[in-house]
């Protein structure tokens, strides 16, 4: 299988100008995983989604170029960049909300649990319960903020009891930290809460239906220092359960939330490797560039 | 240390390491002083490098101050943050350097009225001897640290031991001394504490030294490539693959 990706990746770019070398294949993994130019540990051990020579093309434009890269179970990874390096597109990958752009194509295997998620058996209603997602601006729906949590356990038939929603609710909006604040008003709309509030409600809203992975694009860029505090708080209790992935602008929260970060750069990946080595011991100069605000 | 985007950034670290580099020029000139009011017998230059302690200090405490007002306001991360607390770390040893100088300048004056009479003239060959080659160092010690020059940087450590070498040779010399009349013990201890404080300037001079190849770190992973990665086993299997990366190094496996 190996062979095969990398003969399809080879074909898709035939050379490329910058210096972007060579990373250690896993080497817990051998023969299992193909290398990457990406510099850093694109691989982790038992991993819950895994992408494999991935590219993206919006028509001409190669958005995504020959991306591998595995997200960790119960860990926070960051993807930073500047804008229109690409990271948003490839986090949209990962729950095929590319999908809905009639000019995309996807090519390469990204794997949920091991299973190929662009499969064409795939059920994507049931993949975006799986890998759910959060926005950058709060969108609760125009109903109450029961019915915000309610609305996916019902269409995915998760619960059966009137009684069994209303635990769903419950532990939805505790693990989001919302609920003391909205126990008592919970037939009120989700839109009349707080930005941040609105923003926590979208989170349960994504816990309700049991994913494994949870994406964030941007979820704080549109929320205060106090509610991005208590998202940044709540992220890291949600990585006991979940595998987070995390698109953000700001490097400082990319430092406090996440235990891996990854660089994009024009749609190449990069770098990835731990936070603490990529924010303190960058290994490639355009990581560098762009975390010490070098980036012309 | 240049090329922020921010470029008030780029003024601030250079600001700071001409603050540190002044400081260098001042805490040399106090040893230097320290060590010509003992060999000249001038308490005047002795007094006025204790006055002059302040200034040090106050050089010390002015970079800390920068510091913290830096990392605070500009959140600086990888080779910024290390450059930042380097210059930390320098004014950190050139604070003692100072504190060494005011020694010196103190024990000069009590060794000018030491009851003896004159006191261990015969060992001011020797402290000479120390403090040029002291001095020297701290002056290549900054020289490195300004320029990041990890060569310069590296023959400070040989000259460290050279300087230790120096000093336990007039240790045993001053032993002897002592043997010879108890009255020169308290002269003699006097002594012993000043050569120790020129010792103790070159083990601050060391000590900058060896902050530099740390931030030369940077401009070599910006010239060389990354580590070859253990062959993967795959590396056979995509041999078109190693024409593609023109930064990967020819003969290392693909990566």
């Amino acid at each position: 299988m190996a062979t095969e990706m990398a003969t399809k990746v080879d074909g898709v770019r035939p050379s490329t100008p910058r210096a972007i070398v060579s990373a250690a294949a896993d080497e817990s993994l051998p023969g299992e995983r193909i290398e990457t130019r990406t510099v850093g540990q694109v691989t982790v051990a038992d991993p819950v989604m895994s992408a494999r020579g991935v590219n993206v093309h919006y028509g001409d434009k190669h958005a995504i170029k020959d991306v591998s890269i595995d997200i960790g179970r119960n860990a926070v990874i960051a993807f930073i960049g500047p804008s229109g390096c690409g990271k948003s597109t490839f986090l949209r990958c990962l729950n095929r909300m590319n999908d809905t752009i009639d000019s995309a194509r996807v090519d390469g295997e990204i794997t949920l649990d091991g299973q190929d998620i662009y499969d064409r058996r795939q059920d994507v209603v049931q993949l975006r319960a799986r890998v759910g997602m959060v926005f950058q601006k709060p969108n609760p729906f125009p109903k109450s903020i029961y019915e915000n949590i309610a609305y996916g356990p019902r269409i995915h038939g998760l619960v059966a009891h009137r009684a069994d929603l209303d635990e769903v609710v419950q532990t939805s909006l505790q693990k989001a930290g919302l609920w003391d604040e909205v126990k008592d008003r919970l037939e009120h709309p989700g839109t009349g809460l707080s930005g941040g509030q609105q923003q926590r409600l979208c989170i349960a809203r994504a816990i309700a239906v049991d994913p494994e992975v949870i994406l964030m694009d941007e979820p704080c860029s549109a929320l205060d220092p106090i509610a991005t505090a208590r998202i940044e708080d709540l992220i890291d209790e949600l990585r006991q359960n979940y595998a987070i992935v995390i698109v953000t602008h700001n490097m400082q929260q990319a430092a406090r939330v996440s235990q891996r970060t990854a660089y994009f750069h024009l749609g190449d990946l990069v770098e990835v490797g731990a936070t603490d080595q990529v924010f303190t011991n960058p290994r490639h100069k355009l990581t560098e560039d762009y975390i010490t605000g070098r980036f012309g | 240390m240049e090329g922020h985007i921010v470029r008030t950034f780029d003024g601030e670290i250079l600001n700071l390491r001409m603050r540190a580099l002044a400081m260098g020029g001042l805490a040399i000139d106090q040893v230097q002083r320290a060590v010509q009011a003992l060999t000249r017998g001038s308490d005047d230059d002795a007094r006025e490098v204790i006055a002059r302690g302040a200034q040090v200090t106050g050089y010390a405490q002015g970079i800390e101050d920068e510091l913290v007002g830096l990392i605070a306001r500009r959140q600086p991360v990888a080779s910024d943050l290390k450059a930042i607390l380097a210059i930390g770390r320098v004014a950190t040893d050139l604070e003692r350097v100072g504190n060494a100088a005011r020694k010196i300048a103190r024990l000069a004056i009590e060794l000018h009225h030491a009851p003896s009479g004159a006191p261990l003239n015969q060992f001011y060959s020797d402290v000479r001897k120390m403090s040029r080659l002291a001095l020297g160092m701290l002056r290549d010690a900054l020289d490195a640290f300004d320029r990041v020059d990890v060569a310069t940087a590296a023959t400070l450590a040989p000259r460290d031991q050279e300087l230790d070498a120096e000093f336990q040779l007039a240790l045993r010399e001053l032993v002897t001394y002592v043997m010879e009349d108890q009255r020169n013990l308290q002269s003699t201890i006097q002594t012993v504490f000043l050569i120790k404080a020129l010792e103790r300037v070159g083990d601050h001079a060391r000590n900058i030294a060896a902050i530099v190849p740390r931030l030369a770190r940077r401009e070599a992973t910006e010239s060389a490539a990354l580590p070859p990665p253990a062959a993967p086993p795959a590396a056979e299997a995509v041999p078109a693959g190693a024409q593609r990366g023109e930064a990967t190094p020819p003969g290392a496996p693909l990566g």
